[in-house]
């Protein structure tokens, strides 16, 4: 097998947020607590999970807006949180950014083309080249010449995405990170994306990290699926795998929701103990003494932190 | 048992003023609500849904213009460009917002803010009723009694969420009006919220409008589906069997458009956006958007026709309902 284009390893993170109550003073919340990932070229991974999982955190952390305060995140085999400001502005070029919310992430007083055209900037390329660049990618994504003109609050969610997505691949990147990108939009619009992003997948032959709370988004597009809880991956595999087979019980809660019709709460706590414990119908005693493991099942080819299969 | 209409429209139309007269968001639309179910408009953003929602539930803005009849629970509403809401709004009909926890008051407890909605819709009762009132309204919700002396900053999401539909419940409503109350929420919470509000509903027998963008949830809740697509209800089915076997092209269209779990099949494309109010096309609303298409869909606006188990606004069906 060839090397993961992204590795991540045991990755920790937090923000420092106020104490709150009157009194003065900051404490660290742990967003991200071990999280091990790796990213093959040419693949999707998708990452699921519940809101506060940690989910676009570990985007920000890859992204080098959330500093790592352990671990390590190994781009091309180097550790980008760690490379100087010049190496840095080098190999990030190969890594693109579909925000959440396009309405947010473009400024609204640029034009269309502008806005596509910003990454470009300092590359110092000529203005030929430049224009060449925009021509290329809006025609893959259907953006219609005239568009280029507009402002943003002229365009539905739909062609934001997509003004979004194409400023993303201007740069010609390898690994392409999308954080929900289809959670602000309707049905048809998300298909319409999503029909987008794996045709661009093929085409470029790009890598992806996708971010979603919605498991059906997640599978349509992803070779591998990463469930995340409380700041940590709870079971990682084949995504085919995992939708016919959950193991851990917070997976099979993504995938068959309507089956709690309750409100179930995740410990969202500084121990590493495993945050459903609470409520997980196959809880054991050691569950709420010791942190789960990280079990290899499947020749190696899945892992489920669990105590439950640990034989 | 008779069928008991609580919400019925007749040619209604809604629409908002601006600078250049009146964009209609909702034209012609014949919609009706039995007693006791639970209807889900079903719809994509700008198609009109919270606008119907918000008539039948009073609370249209004021440059709202309106023509046709607006009957809920015989009180008639609405009637051509009159509103008159006045007993109905917040007690008959009470409306759950996207983020209900919004409805409750920083101020003041849970306990004052229910007391003072009970004390309003009944005021004879003592206050020693009043309160056991309210802590029914709390346990029907499934919260503790603990929660009366509470602000809703020591809640939490979930609680707050809870409370706010037990005030929602206070003045004992005959229809509840929720509009998206599972969206931005995680998958399993939707459906924690829209059981406990399928719950209330049969235990109250209540009549729930439900609106919501989301076909699973809509599958799992409802008892009668009302697809609605620029402003006009396009399918309308006694069963939630119209979202497995649809018969619009644009449901149709709209359930290819999903992505399923096990199939990588190629997501159906939808061309175009829905149009917007004011700009609606000639004909079918839905013409230059449909794959079956023909030369009457652009000249003529289809009625809502019969088709079987349901009612659907589709030419394609009228030779079939004629025979």
């Amino acid at each position: 097998m060839s090397s993961p284009l992204l590795k991540i390893e045991n990755l920790h993170a937090f923000y420092t947020v106020p104490l709150g109550g009157l009194r003065y003073g900051y404490r660290k919340v742990w967003a991200l607590k071990g999280v091990n990932l790796d990213v093959f070229p040419g693949t999707t991974l998708g990452v699921v999970g519940g809101s506060g999982s940690g989910k676009t955190s570990l985007i920000r952390a890859i992204l080098g807006f959330l500093r790592p305060a352990k671990g390590r995140i190994l781009f091309r085999g180097m550790d980008i949180s760690k490379l100087d400001r010049r190496r840095r502005m080098e190999i990030v070029k190969e890594i693109g950014y579909v925000p959440q919310e396009p309405s947010q992430s473009i400024n609204p007083k640029m034009t269309i083309k502008d806005s596509i055209a910003e990454p470009l900037r300092p590359l110092g390329l000529s203005k030929e080249d430049i224009e060449k660049r925009i021509g290329v990618v809006m025609e893959m994504l259907d953006l219609d010449r005239s568009v280029g003109r507009m402002l943003a609050r002229e365009l539905s969610g739909g062609m934001l995405q997509r003004v979004a997505i194409a400023r993303a691949i201007i740069l010609k990147p390898r690994l392409l990170l999308l954080d929900e990108p289809t959670s602000f939009l309707d049905i048809s619009t998300q298909a319409q994306i999503l029909n987008i992003l794996r045709d661009l997948k093929e085409e470029l032959g790009l890598t992806y990290v996708l971010v979603s709370h919605d498991i059906d988004v997640v599978s349509y597009i992803s070779d591998r699926i990463a469930v995340m809880v409380s700041g940590k991956v709870v079971e990682e595999g084949v995504a085919e795998k995992i939708l016919r087979e959950p193991l851990h019980p917070y997976t099979s809660i993504l995938l068959n929701p309507e089956g709690v019709a309750r409100e179930i709460s995740i410990a969202n706590s500084e121990t590493d103990l495993c945050p459903i414990r609470s409520w997980c119908p196959l809880r054991m005693k050691k569950c709420s003494t010791e942190p789960p493991p990280a079990v290899k099942i499947d020749n190696e080819e899945r892992t489920v932190l669990c105590w439950h299969y640990t034989t | 048992m008779a069928l008991v209409l609580v919400v019925r429209s007749e040619e209604l139309g809604i629409g908002y003023e601006h600078d250049e007269g009146v964009a209609w968001v909702v034209e012609d639309l014949d919609l009706e609500v039995e007693h006791g179910v639970v209807t889900c408009l079903i719809g994509e953003s700008g198609c009109g849904k919270s606008t119907i929602g918000n008539a039948i539930s009073g609370l249209l803005p004021p440059y709202a213009r309106t023509y046709g009849r607006l009957v809920v629970a015989d009180r008639v509403v609405i009637d051509g460009d009159k509103m008159n809401f006045t007993g109905v709004r917040g007690k008959v009909v009470v409306r759950i917002a996207q983020d209900p926890a919004s409805a409750l008051n920083p101020y003041l407890t849970i306990g004052e803010q229910l007391s003072t909605a009970i004390r309003t819709h009944f005021p004879g009762l003592s206050e020693h009723d009043v309160r056991s009132k309210a802590l029914e309204l709390l346990s029907d919700v499934m919260l503790g009694e603990d929660v009366y002396d509470r602000y809703p900053h020591q809640l939490s999401g979930g609680m707050k969420r809870r409370a706010a539909i037990a005030l929602a419940l206070a003045p004992e409503p005959e229809v509840i009006v929720a509009d998206e109350p599972t969206s931005a929420l995680d998958a399993y919470l939707k459906y924690a919220v829209a059981s406990l509000l399928k719950k209330l509903q049969r235990e109250w027998e209540l009549t729930l409008v439900f609106i919501t963008h989301d076909v699973s949830i809509a599958r799992y809740i409802c008892d009668q589906v009302v697809v609605v697509y620029a402003g006009r209800i396009v399918e309308e089915g006694a069963s939630p069997r119209c979202l497995e076997s649809p018969s619009h092209p644009y449901l149709e269209l709209l359930l290819k458009a999903l992505p399923k779990r096990f199939s990588k099949d190629r997501l159906a494309d939808i061309p175009g956006m829905p149009p917007r109010p004011g700009m609606y096309p000639t004909g079918c609303k839905f013409h230059p958007r449909c794959p079956y298409v023909f030369e009457r869909c652009r000249q003529e606006e289809p009625p809502i026709i019969k088709a079987g188990d349901r009612l659907v606004r589709c030419w394609r069906y009228y030779e079939q309902s004629l025979t």
